[in-house]
């Protein structure tokens, strides 16, 4: 990475002119891929496929139903989700195929390309290849994000050495001391000095102790890992968007889901929120606060089965959706009775207060759920 | 560059110079109180209550103290043999290490059982390094040692206990470079235990700090050699006991009891042609279908092979401490295996690098099935009683003649 | 001056924890090794013959 960033440095300096941002770009991805991956032609592979695909529907696609390509685009990464949670013997013909779907990224490389494939929609002609390779395969934030948009981070790259600036370098260097912080400091004392001498005797004090410092670390450990994302993208130029921003400090689950991954928050939002919602307005299906409730629990239901097949992925997607809707109505019912229906007139700093940590313990709970420790 | 930068930068520097600054007083005031005196370190003698017997089988030291405190009362016995070997060890009553006591009056034990290879030997011997002078030693090479991928963590954590990697590492003696080969072998062999201990993380440290651009493991490695509050432990000292003593006996006729034991043999393998016992041959040889089975073996590149440099580094250690060492090379039966000319070479180089280091050996191997001795092995690769009384006769001849 | 002492312990933090995490290995002046069981990850079945 450190030699990455030192070329694109030089290249801005002596070479802009002979090799375009966008080109550089693809070619030290290309070479990453190669050389650090375990499966770089499955990845070449992957972004062929979507880009068929993209390509395909925008030429003949007509429909206006957006499920239909959703489930296209994102074919290999449930072939991969269905291939980790089965078990296969010796005797299919199929046991070697679900290495196949075992590629580095292609969740979040699936859901790059649903959303660019959606806000492209209405936009007539052809979508570069490079311009997606280079967007689907962003090396920093390959693995677990954050989620850029398209146009967004297309722009940037338009925009590559002129964005490379001693003001976003330096907030780069300040993502990378936090990053580092987080991830190898914290993130690493609290899972080798806490979480692994936790003696697991089934009791309560056991099961509450896991479940703080297992929220704790996953916070360090994936905020830490964003950060260090951020920062690579911003020594060359990319204005990668945050992922979390004190998340402990949210009131509510909207304002938790603006706080907490928030890049994919955002595109749950756009891309299958909303569009769900619209759906159910479309078809009349009851009433506007069940409509949204049910968009609501759909969405995160939908973010459960997208961490992975399994039970508990599932079961804490579902909770957090369950979370959303008891505030979604919590919040219907203020303002259809003009009156806090819970905390009455209790002071605003006391309400900030308790509402931050029920958030804090309903999110310690769910995340312990996704943990996998309890089933 | 711009003011703006100019000041951003200058925050930065001083912050970091500040902080690393307060960071290097606080540990130059916390070091300069710290002990540096090693030789105060604790020495615990390691006892048990029954004394260690001069015969019989340990097959490995899981068994705690006892089986521990056997291997080195053995080799401080200046007139005891410790025999090191794998699978061929059994309770076969012409094996060496009951034979040579109950027989001869030769205190003899014999340590191992499978997988127990190279490297395993070498640790053992480290641990008991201040033994080994005139140590009289055996060590069973079975050429299928050399075709694996070299001593395994099972194997590794069987025959080299937590005592005796207390012990190297706490002995100021052993060389730096012998100790970065158990490093060596922790670090590659890291994933394939399920944690390590402080003491094994200790030396992959060693290791890691020689060979890689790894500060950290520098770093600490300075720190435990110069300050003991770093390096945790205590040097440990095994009680041993002596008193084991060459009874002589008449010297028995070997050649006859070796002609008898091979015209038994040949009566107990009447049912095949490959000089394997008779039960064994029904049981693993003969196919239910009537066909006779048959081996092969992998040719072995001796660059390539971590056996074979565990086997180089075995023999440095033993020439360095100046062991009354002497090697059996076992064979494999040729009427089994169809291609045993593939590992000759390797067979070869090891009896090579014994007549450089000049270590008395008995080369047991042969691919010609002409110059197969049928009985010298009961089966495909373990030794028959004509095998073990050509052992003992090449140990007589070597340790009291 | 606030955002300056951030950034002194923010560094201060980075360093001492390096220290303490990847060259001391902190945890085992923090927790007694004695009980720890090692164990292969990898079965090695013996010859049957």
């Amino acid at each position: 990475m450190g030699m990455a960033i030192v070329l694109f440095h030089l290249v801005k300096r002596f070479g802009s002119q002979l090799i375009s941002y966008r080109i550089l770009l693809s070619i030290v991805t290309l070479v990453f891929a190669l050389v650090y991956l375990p499966k770089p032609f499955h990845l070449i592979g992957l972004i062929l496929y979507l880009y068929a695909c993209l390509g395909g529907l925008r030429k003949w696609y007509e429909g206006q139903n957006i499920i239909f390509p959703m489930l296209l685009l994102a074919l290999p990464m449930l072939f991969m989700k269905y291939f980790s949670i089965v078990s296969f013997t010796d005797d299919n013909w199929w046991k070697n195929t679900p290495g196949i779907f075992q590629i580095t990224g292609i969740s979040y490389m699936v859901f790059r390309a649903i959303g660019l494939y959606i806000d492209e929609r209405s936009k007539p002609g052809k979508i570069n290849f490079i311009d997606f390779f280079n967007f689907a395969s962003f090396v920093p934030t390959l693995l677990i994000g954050p989620l850029d948009r398209f146009h967004r981070f297309t722009n940037d790259v338009k925009n590559g050495y002129q964005n490379m600036t001693s003001a976003l370098t330096y907030q780069g260097w300040n993502n990378l001391l936090m990053g580092l912080l987080y991830k190898f400091i914290l993130a690493e004392a609290i899972h080798r000095l806490v979480l692994v001498h936790l003696i697991d005797d089934g009791s309560l004090v056991y099961h509450m102790s896991y479940m703080y410092t297992y929220l704790l670390y996953l916070y360090f450990d994936f905020a830490g890992y964003s950060l260090l994302a951020i920062a690579f993208g911003n020594f060359i130029g990319i204005h990668v968007p945050i992922n979390f921003d004190k998340p402990f400090l949210a009131v509510n689950p909207k304002e938790f889901w603006k706080k907490w991954h928030k890049s994919l928050g955002d595109w749950l939002n756009d891309y299958f929120f909303k569009p769900l919602f619209m759906h159910f307005t479309k078809k009349k299906w009851g009433t506007s606060i069940r409509r949204q409730n049910s968009a609501l629990f759909l969405t995160f239901a939908l973010m459960g089965f997208w961490n992975g097949f399994e039970l508990h992925y599932i079961i804490s997607g579902m909770l957090f959706g369950v979370y959303s809707v008891i505030h979604n109505y919590y919040f219907y019912q203020c303002k259809k009775q003009k009156r806090d229906v819970v905390f009455g007139k209790l002071n605003e700093r006391w309400i900030r207060i308790i509402s931050i940590v029920i958030m804090f313990h309903a999110v310690a709970f769910a995340i312990y759920i996704f943990s996998g420790k309890l089933f | 560059m711009n003011s703006l930068l100019k000041h951003k930068l200058a925050f930065e520097l001083t912050a970091f110079l500040a902080s690393l600054g307060f960071i290097v007083i606080a540990l130059f005031f916390i070091f300069s109180r710290l002990e540096k005196d090693q030789s105060e370190k604790q020495i615990i003698t390691l006892h048990v209550n029954n004394p260690s017997p001069d015969r019989g089988l340990v097959p490995n030291y899981t068994n705690g103290l006892s089986s521990e405190m056997m291997l080195m009362s053995s080799l401080s016995r200046k007139d005891q043999l410790t025999l090191f070997g794998s699978s061929e060890f059994s309770s076969n009553t012409n094996s060496s290490y009951i034979y040579l006591p109950e027989k001869l009056g030769i205190p003899a034990m014999g340590f191992g059982h499978a997988f127990h290879q190279n490297f395993s030997i070498y640790c053992e011997l480290l641990a008991g390094k201040e033994y080994l002078k005139d140590s009289k030693i055996v060590i069973f090479l079975s050429p299928g040692w050399f075709e694996t991928e070299g001593t395994n963590s099972e194997a590794f954590l069987e025959f080299v206990p937590p005592h005796f990697l207390e012990k190297i590492w706490m002995d100021e003696s052993i060389s730096t470079d012998y100790k970065l080969e158990i490093g060596r072998f922790i670090a590659r062999n890291a994933e394939k235990f399920s944690n390590l201990t402080l003491r094994m993380q200790a030396f992959k440290t060693l290791y890691e700090s020689e060979c890689e651009f790894n500060q950290a493991a520098k770093l600490r490695t300075k720190l435990d050699k110069n300050y003991p509050v770093f390096n945790k432990g205590n040097k440990i000292k095994y009680s041993v006991e002596g008193g084991a003593k060459i009874q002589h006996r008449t010297f028995p006729n070997f050649r006859k009891l070796q002609t008898e034991a091979q015209t038994i043999f040949l009566n107990a393998s009447a049912n095949n042609t490959l000089y394997v016992d008779s039960l064994y041959f029904n049981e693993f040889v003969l196919q239910p279908n009537g066909a006779i089975k048959t081996g092969s073996v992998k040719p072995i590149d001796k660059e390539n092979s971590a056996e074979y440099k565990d086997f180089l580094l075995l023999l440095k250690l033993l020439k360095d401490k100046e062991v009354n060492c002497s090697f059996v090379i076992q064979g494999l039966n040729p009427y089994y295996y169809t291609n045993l000319e593939e590992i000759n070479p390797i067979v070869r180089s090891i009896v090579n690098e014994l007549k450089k280091s000049e270590f008395p050996y008995l080369n047991m191997f042969t691919y010609r099935k002409a110059d197969y001795q049928p009985g010298s092995l009961n089966d495909i690769m373990h030794l028959g009683d004509l095998g073990w009384l050509q052992v003992n006769e090449f140990i007589y001849n070597t340790y009291l003649r | 001056m606030k955002k300056w002492f951030y950034k002194f312990l923010v560094y201060t933090t980075l360093i001492i924890g390096y220290l303490f995490l990847y060259v001391l290995n902190v945890e085992e002046f923090i927790y007694d090794q004695k009980d720890i069981q090692v164990k292969s990850t990898v079965d090695f079945v013996y010859q049957q013959f």
